[in-house]
């Protein structure tokens, strides 16, 4: 089953709050990577506790099957920490109504 | 049916609920010092009066440095953990759309009715609630059940478990609610609208046995892992994609009308067409209950910071629910205005704030 990309941007104008919206895209990405390394810290627990032998840890190579999930891996978390920029690029190319002139049009004599 | 979190997704899932734990800790208590001591005397220095409403404050608000980190980290952590959820059930997708196919070919006890036909109204439409990719309509292939699976695992993440291990909490405290209002009710069908994966229809489901549940939504990704969910937990809901401001269902056809959390995803317009078709639907004596955000505040900082979701989290109607007289369209519909009710739904779970109970009951029936 080929399944297309999932898209990166949510429909509607992404609010920026910083002074410099540059700055908040660094914030996002500082995010992801915060996740990530709080995942490597969960990982290298799991690998210490259950593999103690540091020896075959250092010498150990990847095979080809290992390489290729490294590489997934590895895109994966690229991926996450980069979405920011994915989904201004989907802004871009389809830019969303503002979101002022939304809640107008949905709140009625109510907004 | 519901998506597997691996050992690394797990450690992410912890991390992105860390991260909010901390947004609701020393960051955003810092907000009404910071609107007290600098914000609203600005305010006032500039106009003449403190900020008098919430969007007076959002603007008083708007240069605080500590209001704008908050809310770039919110933005950010919300974006954050949907993009965790929606790639988590994206790599699962191809088995999930097996299982469906499996359980919905196999023998069930409730059904499942699509219409590929039916448009998504401008409310879902112009931006995607909640800031999901493709929010509720993604539909990438047949049988797509990727926007419910997300929605299923999104709702159990962002509730950081107070809402009960299967997300029930607005049913069950919705189905409590009307037995203790409505003791003589005889309810032996009950319509539930815009139920997404069906979360809280399966407690009306357990609350009245003997009752036939139906429940609609218009996302038809929603409604096949919402049909596949309930028959693997054992519950009989008949799922239909309708749009609840015009179900294809008879006149007087139910004792019970409810939704949960699903008028704030609406329009004010859209919201009166709804509260008529309950009114429609409902036979004699029969009751509506909508069980929602409690989305009001009497403040104008709380109401300020209460409505935060609705420009900053994709929800445009949030704050206009939040300032509307929730009577007249009940009263418009045909409900007595003596039975319209706007109260506190207690939450069975416990959650803070409680929700918020919108209904009435139709004249006549003999009750």
């Amino acid at each position: 089953m080929t399944i297309p990309p999932l898209p990166r941007a949510a429909r509607g104008e992404r609010p920026f709050f910083l002074a410099d919206a540059d700055v908040e895209r660094l914030l996002n990405m500082v995010v992801a990577l915060t996740g990530e390394i709080c995942r490597l810290e969960d990982r290298l627990d799991r690998l210490e506790r259950v593999s103690a032998d540091a020896a075959a840890l250092e010498g150990w190579t990847p095979d080809a099957p290992a390489t290729a999930e490294r590489t997934h891996r590895r895109t994966a978390v690229i991926d996450r920490v980069f979405r920011i920029l994915d989904a201004d690029a989907e802004r871009a190319l389809n830019p969303p109504e503002p979101m002022a002139d939304v809640m107008r049009r949905l709140g009625g004599d109510a907004s | 049916m519901s998506p597997r979190l691996g050992a690394d997704d797990k450690s992410l899932v912890d991390f992105a609920l860390a991260l909010k734990s901390r947004l609701r800790g020393p960051i955003s208590a810092a907000l009404p010092k910071v609107y007290a001591s600098s914000a609203a005397p600005g305010y006032e220095r500039a106009h003449g009066a403190p900020p008098a409403d919430w969007r007076q404050v959002s603007e008083a608000m708007r240069g605080e440095p500590a209001y704008r980190w908050w809310s770039a980290l919110t933005r950010a952590q919300q974006e954050y953990y949907v993009d965790l959820t929606a790639t988590v059930v994206d790599a699962q997708l191809p088995e999930l759309i097996e299982k469906y196919r499996t359980i919905a070919g196999g023998p069930v006890s409730g059904s499942i009715a699509l219409d590929s036909s039916l448009a998504i109204p401008d409310y879902q439409a112009a931006v995607d609630i909640h800031c999901v990719p493709g929010s509720y309509f993604l539909e990438r292939c047949e049988d797509d059940v990727w926007a419910g699976a997300r929605s299923d695992l999104g709702s159990y993440i962002f509730a950081m478990g107070r809402y009960g291990g299967l997300s029930e909490d607005k049913g069950i405290s919705g189905a409590r609610f009307v037995k203790d209002r409505y003791p003589d009710l005889k309810v032996r069908h009950i319509l539930d609208m815009g139920c997404t994966v069906g979360l809280s229809t399966l407690p009306w489901v357990d609350a009245f046995p003997e009752a036939r549940v139906d429940a609609i939504d218009i996302s038809a990704a929603s409604l096949r892992y919402g049909h596949a969910r309930a028959e693997s937990l054992g519950r009989a809901v008949h799922f239909r994609q309708a749009n609840a401001e015009a179900t294809p269902f008879p006149d007087e056809s139910f004792d019970l009308v409810v939704s949960h959390i699903l008028l704030h995803e609406t329009s004010h317009d859209a919201l009166w067409r709804i509260v008529g078709e309950c009114h429609r639907l409902l036979r004699p004596g029969g009751v509506m209950l909508h069980v929602e955000v409690p989305v009001r505040r009497s403040d104008a900082f709380d109401q300020f910071l209460t409505n935060w979701d609705g420009p900053n989290n994709n929800e445009p109607f949030w704050p206009s629910l939040a300032s509307m007289d929730l009577v007249a369209p009940a009263v418009a519909a045909g409900f007595p205005a003596d039975s319209v009710f706007d109260t506190v739904v207690p939450s069975a779970a416990g959650k803070p704030g409680d929700w918020l109970g919108y209904g009435a009951r139709k004249a006549g029936g003999g009750q």
